[in-house]
C-alpha cells in the first residue's frame, strides 16, 4: 500500500540545515499495523507527517497505491487526505471551541457528506468509543483517555484506510493507554493500515512489526 | 514607581514594534485629524466674540431675510428704550475707487452710520471711532486698502473719488476686520450724506430692503417683548385693509454666523451650524476609532503580558497600582502620538484650508480653548484607553494570570469584538454619508437648471443710457464669437427679491410676486424658450410697454383661468396694464436651496443693471476678454469684469461641496484607521486560531475552505454594523438633504453599497492575513503543542 523510497528530507534555517531523514526505504501492506521507534529527533513524527501528507520531502520517492504522491501542491495534498488519512496525535489536538460531537464530526464536513448522513457516522463511533454520554461536552471537560479517545474517534469516523497515530498513549496513565491500545488493534483487525510512531517497547508490541530509526535512518526492522 | 513604569512601557513598545507602530499611527492620525477639526470648530464658534459688546449686540431680521427699510432703525429707537444705539451697514461690490491714476473696483464696501464703530470694536490704527464718519464725505479704511492706494504713506486726510462723482476724506485707519467676524469690509463711508446719494426723502422708501440694522442694546431687556413690540411698530401698507403684522425678530451678534441659514440672503455667506456639528462629530468618531485600535490591540497584546502581571499582583501590586501602570503607559504612547499629529496637523493644514476654504493657521493652537481643548482630549482618549485593558488585566487573580489561562482570552476577546463592530458602524455611518453627498452634489451640479449656463459672461457696471446701451449690444453682436447679448435686473443665480405686485384682469386682490426687469434678447442669451405664446421681440414696438411674460408657477399662482395669453394684468414696477405675451418654463432661477418662485418677466431699462452675454462655447475665455475690451472701449470710465455664469451658479454650492470633499477624506481616513486595527485584530485572531486551523487542514479542510471560515466570521461583524449603522447615517443624511428644495431621495441602494464597499474593504485586509495562515503548513502549528 505504501511505498518509500530513499526519502530524505532537509529542514533548513538560516544557519543551518538539519537531515532529518536520509535515504529511508519503508513499504507498509495494506491492513498492516507498523510501529515506528526511535529516541528523540530520529526522524520519526517527519516521517510520519510526510506519511500524512502533511509535508513534502526533500528527495525521494512515495506512492500510495500505486499513485505516485512524492510532490503534490498543497491543494492536491488537502484532497488527497480527504477521507484517505486518519490522524491521532500525542497531544490530542481537539479543537476547545468545538463540542465532542463536532469534533467528530469535522472530517465528514469537509467530505461534504448530508447532515443525516454524518449524525449517523458519528453517533456510530461514539457509541464504538463509548463516549457517546460525553457527546455535548467541550474537550476540557474530558478526561485524558476520553480525549484521546474522542481523538481516535476523529480519526476513524470517515473510516481512511490509514491511520497515523504520533505517541498516542504518550499523555496517558497506563490503563488508558491499554485501553487506547486495544482500540487501535481492533480498528486494525476491522481492516485500517496503521502506523504508530511510540517510545513504549509496550505499545510497539501490538504492532505486526516495528521500525527502528535512528538519526534519520533505519537501523533495524523486526516482526512481532 | 513611575520609573519603573516607564522602563515598563518603553520595553513593551520596543518588544511589539508591530503593535506599537499600530497603535502610535493609529493615535496620530486620530488626533491629528482632531486638532484640525478642533481648530476649525473653534474658528466657527469664535465669529464676531471679539466685541467687547458683543453680548449686547444684536441684528434686526424679517422672516426670511436680514435686510431692512432705512427708516426702520430710527422707528425703533425713537420708541424703544430698551435699544440704546443703532447702526445700519449698506452693503455694495462693485464700486469703483480712484485715488489720482489708481482705480479699482472694490467689492467689500458699505455706506454706514458713524455708531458702527461705537457699538463695534474695531481697532483703530488712525483716528477714533469718535471721530470717524460724523462728517458727510467722510471715509474709514481698512490697512490693506490703505497700503494698496498710498503704499506707506498716511492715508488720513486723502481724499478718494467714489464711482467718477463723489469725494469722501478719510479719516481714520481700522486694522484688517479678522476673519472670524460675519462681515469684513474694506471700505466704510459714512450715510450722513445720504440724501445726496440717494434722495433727500431716502430714510422714508420703506419698500427699499437693502440695510442691516445693528443694535446695541440696554442690559436685561426682554428679548419676546422687544420682538413683540418691533413688529407692532412697524409700518404697514395703509391701503391694506386686514394688514398681516410682519414676523419681526432680533438676532444675537453671536448667533449670526452659525444661526442664519435659514435666511435667503445675508451680508456675507456664513456657516451653518449643521456643519460645525458635522465636523465634531467626524472628529469624534475617528478619534474613537484610532483609541478602540489602541485598546483593542493593548488587550489583545496583554495575553503576552500575564506572566508580568501574575509576577507584580505575587509581590503586591495593588489592584489600583496595576491600572495606574497601564493608564501611565497608554499616556506614554499618547503624548508620542500627540508630538507626532502636531507635525502632521502643521504639514496638513495648507490642504485642509484649502478644502475647509477657511485659512486656519498654526498659531491658532496657542490659544488656552485650544490648549484645554487638546489636553482634554489627550485626557479622555487617555483614560478610555488606559482605563479598560488596567480594569481587565489588573482584575487577574495571579495564579489564572500565572497559568496564562485561556479562559480570560476569550471573554476579553467579546469586548474587542464590541468595538471593531462599534469601528465599522462608523465606517458605514461615513461612508453612506459621503455616497450620499456626492450623489446630492452631483445632482446639483448636472441638474437640468431650465438655462443655460455654459459660455455666459456677465458683468456690472453703468450702462448709461439705453442709447449708450444699445451701441456696445452692436458693437458686441458684430464680432464673430458673440451670438447674443442682453441686460436685466436679475439674472439666473441671482435672488428674486425685487417684489412688486400684480392684479390680474377681472380679480381685484394684489398678489406680490418677484419682478425681472429685462431687456430683449434676455431669454434668447440664456437660452429659454417660450413654452407658450412667444418672446420679447425688439420687431413689435408694444412689448417695451404691454407685454409682461410669466413663468409657469406665477400662471399658476395667479389663478389664470384659459389660455393665459392675451390676458392681461395690472403691473406696478413700473405702474402699467400689460398683456401676457408668453408663458416660459419654470426654471431654477435661484439656487437649488430654494424652491422655484413664481415670477414676470417685463420690459424696463431703468432699472437693469446685469450684462449678459453669450459668446462661443469653444473659446470661452478668450472671447471673454475680448468682450471686456470692447465694453472698455465704450466705458472707459469703467472698470469691467466679467465672470462666467456657470461659476457663479457653482459658488452658490461651494460650503457643500467643500464639506463633501472634506467628509470624503475623513471617510477615507476613517477606513485606514479602521483597516490599521483590523489588521492588528486580524493578526491576533489568527494566532490564536493557528492551531485549530492546522487542525482542520489535517482533517481535510482545503485553504479556500478555511478562508471562508475565517472570513465569515469578519462579515458577521460587518452585518452587525450595518444592521446599526443605516438607521443612524438615513437620518443624520436626511437631517443634511432638508437644507435643499430639490434633492435626491435616499434609496436603500447607497446603504447597501455602504455595507458592500465596507465588506470588500474589510475582506481585502483580512484575506491577506487568512490566505497566509491558511496556507501555512498545518505540521508548523502543530509541531510545537
Amino acid at each position: 500500500m505504501i511505498k518509500i523510497e530513499k526519502l530524505t528530507k532537509v529542514f533548513s534555517t538560516d544557519e543551518i540545515e538539519t537531515l532529518a531523514l536520509r535515504a529511508v526505504d519503508i513499504r507498509v501492506k495494506k491492513s498492516e499495523f507498523v510501529a515506528v521507534m526511535g529516541p528523540s529527533g530520529c526522524g520519526k513524527s517527519t516521517l510520519l507527517n510526510i506519511v500524512g501528507l502533511l509535508d513534502n520531502p526533500t528527495e525521494g520517492r512515495y506512492s500510495f497505491n500505486g499513485t505516485d504522491i512524492t510532490y503534490l501542491k498543497e491543494k492536491d495534498r488537502t484532497q488527497f487526505r480527504k477521507g484517505n488519512i486518519g490522524f491521532i496525535f500525542q497531544s490530542f489536538n481537539l479543537i476547545d471551541e468545538l463540542n465532542v460531537f463536532d469534533n467528530v464530526e469535522l472530517p465528514l464536513l469537509y467530505l461534504k457528506m448530508k447532515a443525516t448522513e454524518r449524525r449517523k457516522l458519528v453517533e456510530d463511533v461514539l457509541k464504538r468509543m463509548k463516549i457517546s454520554h460525553r457527546a455535548k461536552h467541550f474537550p476540557q471537560q474530558l478526561s485524558g483517555g476520553q480525549q484521546q479517545r474522542l481523538a481516535i474517534s476523529r480519526a476513524v469516523v470517515a473510516n481512511p484506510g490509514l491511520i497515523l497515530a504520533d505517541e498516542p498513549t504518550g499523555n496517558l496513565d497506563s490503563k488508558n493507554g491499554i485501553e487506547v491500545m486495544n482500540l487501535l488493534s481492533e480498528l486494525n483487525q476491522d481492516g485500517a493500515t496503521i502506523i504508530m510512531v511510540t517510545h513504549s517497547d509496550r505499545d510497539a508490541g501490538y504492532a505486526h512489526r516495528v521500525i527502528n530509526l535512528f538519526d534519520g535512518q533505519v537501523i533495524m526492522e523486526k516482526v512481532n | 514607581m513611575f520609573k519603573n513604569y516607564f522602563k515598563i512601557a518603553i520595553a513593551n513598545l520596543t518588544k511589539n514594534k508591530a503593535y506599537s507602530i499600530i497603535s502610535i499611527s493609529s493615535l496620530t492620525i486620530g488626533l491629528a485629524v482632531c486638532i484640525l477639526l478642533l481648530l476649525y470648530v473653534s474658528h466657527e464658534l469664535s465669529f464676531d466674540r471679539y466685541h467687547e459688546k458683543a453680548d449686547h449686540i444684536y441684528r434686526l431680521c424679517q422672516e426670511q431675510h436680514p435686510y431692512q427699510a432705512p427708516g426702520a432703525a430710527r422707528l425703533l429707537q425713537d420708541n424703544l428704550p430698551e435699544i440704546k444705539k443703532y447702526a445700519r451697514i449698506l452693503p455694495r461690490d462693485n464700486i469703483l475707487f480712484q485715488f489720482e491714476d489708481d482705480r479699482y473696483k472694490e467689492d467689500y464696501v458699505a455706506w454706514v452710520d458713524a455708531e458702527l464703530f461705537e457699538i463695534f470694536s474695531f481697532k483703530f490704527k488712525q483716528g477714533s471711532p469718535e471721530n470717524s464718519l460724523q462728517q458727510p464725505g467722510t471715509a474709514v479704511i481698512n490697512e490693506k486698502t490703505a497700503h494698496k492706494y498710498f503704499g506707506n504713506d498716511n492715508p488720513v486726510g486723502k481724499v478718494l473719488k467714489v464711482d467718477n462723482e463723489n469725494d469722501y476724506i478719510i479719516t481714520g485707519v481700522i486694522e484688517d476686520i479678522p476673519q472670524n467676524s460675519h462681515f469684513t469690509f474694506d471700505i466704510f463711508m459714512t450715510l450722513e450724506d445720504g440724501g445726496k446719494l440717494f434722495g433727500s426723502d431716502w430714510e422714508e422708501s420703506w419698500g427699499w430692503w437693502n440695510f442691516l440694522v445693528y443694535f446695541e442694546m440696554q442690559d436685561g431687556f426682554s428679548k419676546p417683548d422687544v420682538e413683540a413690540k418691533i413688529c407692532k411698530l412697524m409700518p404697514v401698507n395703509p391701503n391694506d385693509p386686514d394688514p398681516e403684522l410682519p414676523k419681526m425678530t432680533i438676532q444675537s451678534l453671536k448667533d449670526i454666523h452659525l444661526y442664519s441659514a435659514h435666511f435667503l440672503g445675508d451680508i456675507q455667506p456664513q456657516n451653518s451650524i449643521t456643519y460645525v456639528l458635522i465636523f465634531s462629530a467626524i472628529g469624534l468618531l475617528i478619534l474613537l476609532i484610532a483609541s478602540f485600535n489602541y485598546i483593542n490591540l493593548l488587550t489583545a497584546n496583554a495575553t503576552t503580558r500575564d506572566i508580568e502581571i501574575g509576577v507584580r499582583k505575587a509581590y503586591g501590586a495593588s489592584r489600583s497600582q496595576l491600572a495606574m501602570q497601564y493608564v501611565s503607559e497608554s499616556f506614554v504612547v499618547l503624548i508620542i502620538s500627540l508630538g507626532l499629529a502636531l507635525v502632521l496637523v502643521q504639514l496638513f493644514l495648507p490642504v485642509f484650508n484649502e478644502l475647509s476654504g477657511k485659512d486656519l493657521t498654526f498659531s491658532i493652537l496657542a490659544n488656552t480653548n485650544i490648549i484645554l481643548g487638546i489636553l482634554g482630549m489627550l485626557v479622555i482618549v487617555g483614560l478610555l484607553a488606559g482605563w479598560y485593558p488596567a480594569l481587565v488585566l489588573s482584575s487577574y487573580s495571579p495564579v489564572m494570570a500565572l497559568k496564562s489561562s485561556k479562559n480570560n482570552a476569550s471573554s476579553k476577546f467579546q469586548f474587542r469584538k464590541i468595538l471593531v463592530g462599534a469601528q465599522f458602524t462608523i465606517v458605514i455611518v461615513l461612508i453612506a454619508c459621503a455616497i450620499i453627498m456626492f450623489h446630492q452634489i452631483n445632482y446639483i451640479q448636472n441638474k437640468e437648471l431650465g438655462f443655460e449656463k455654459e459660455a455666459v459672461i456677465t458683468s456690472i457696471f453703468d450702462f448709461g443710457d439705453e442709447a449708450q446701451y444699445n451701441i456696445l449690444k452692436q458693437a458686441l453682436l458684430g464680432q464673430s464669437y458673440v451670438s447674443s447679448v442682453s441686460v436685466a435686473s436679475r439674472i439666473p443665480s441671482g435672488s428674486l427679491s425685487n417684489e412688486g405686485y400684480v392684479i390680474p384682469e377681472e380679480q381685484t386682490e394684489k398678489i406680490s410676486i418677484p419682478y425681472v426687469h429685462v431687456t430683449y434678447d434676455y431669454f434668447k442669451t440664456l437660452g429659454i424658450e417660450a413654452k407658450q405664446g412667444r418672446l420679447f421681440s425688439d420687431q413689435i414696438k408694444t412689448d417695451a410697454t404691454e407685454s409682461v411674460i410669466l413663468n409657469n408657477k406665477a400662471v399658476k399662482l395667479l389663478q389664470l383661468e384659459g389660455n393665459p395669453i392675451g390676458q392681461s394684468i395690472k403691473c406696478n414696477w413700473p405702474k402699467s396694464t400689460r398683456r401676457i405675451v408668453g408663458v416660459i418654463e419654470d426654471v431654477y432661477f435661484e439656487s437649488l436651496y430654494n424652491k422655484i418662485k413664481p415670477a414676470v418677466f417685463l420690459i424696463d431699462y431703468s432699472m437693469v443693471y446685469h450684462l449678459i452675454v453669450k459668446v462661443k462655447p469653444s473659446d470661452a475665455i478668450g472671447s471673454m476678454k475680448s468682450v471686456t475690451e470692447i465694453c472698455q472701449e465704450i466705458y472707459p470710465g469703467e472698470v469691467i469684469e466679467f465672470t462666467f455664469l456657470d461659476r457663479i451658479l457653482q459658488s452658490r454650492y461651494q460650503a457643500d461641496t467643500n464639506t463633501f470633499q472634506l467628509m470624503g477624506y475623513f471617510a477615507i481616513l476613517a477606513i485606514l484607521l479602521a483597516c490599521i486595527g483590523l489588521l492588528g485584530m486580524a493578526s491576533f485572531i489568527l494566532a490564536r486560531r493557528t492551531k485549530e486551523i492546522g487542525i482542520r487542514k489535517v482533517n481535510g479542510a482545503s485553504v479556500t475552505e478555511i478562508i471562508q471560515m475565517l472570513n465569515v466570521g469578519f462579515a458577521k461583524w460587518i452585518a452587525v454594523a450595518f444592521v446599526i449603522a443605516t438607521p443612524i447615517a438615513w437620518y443624520g443624511m436626511g437631517r443634511w438633504l432638508e437644507n435643499f428644495a430639490y434633492r435626491v431621495t435616499l434609496s436603500w441602494w447607497i446603504f447597501a453599497l455602504s455595507g458592500f464597499i465596507t465588506l470588500v474593504i474589510v475582506l481585502t485586509t483580512v484575506s491577506f492575513l487568512t490566505y497566509r495562515a491558511a496556507r501555512r503548513n498545518p505540521v508548523e502549528s502543530l509541531r510545537y503543542e
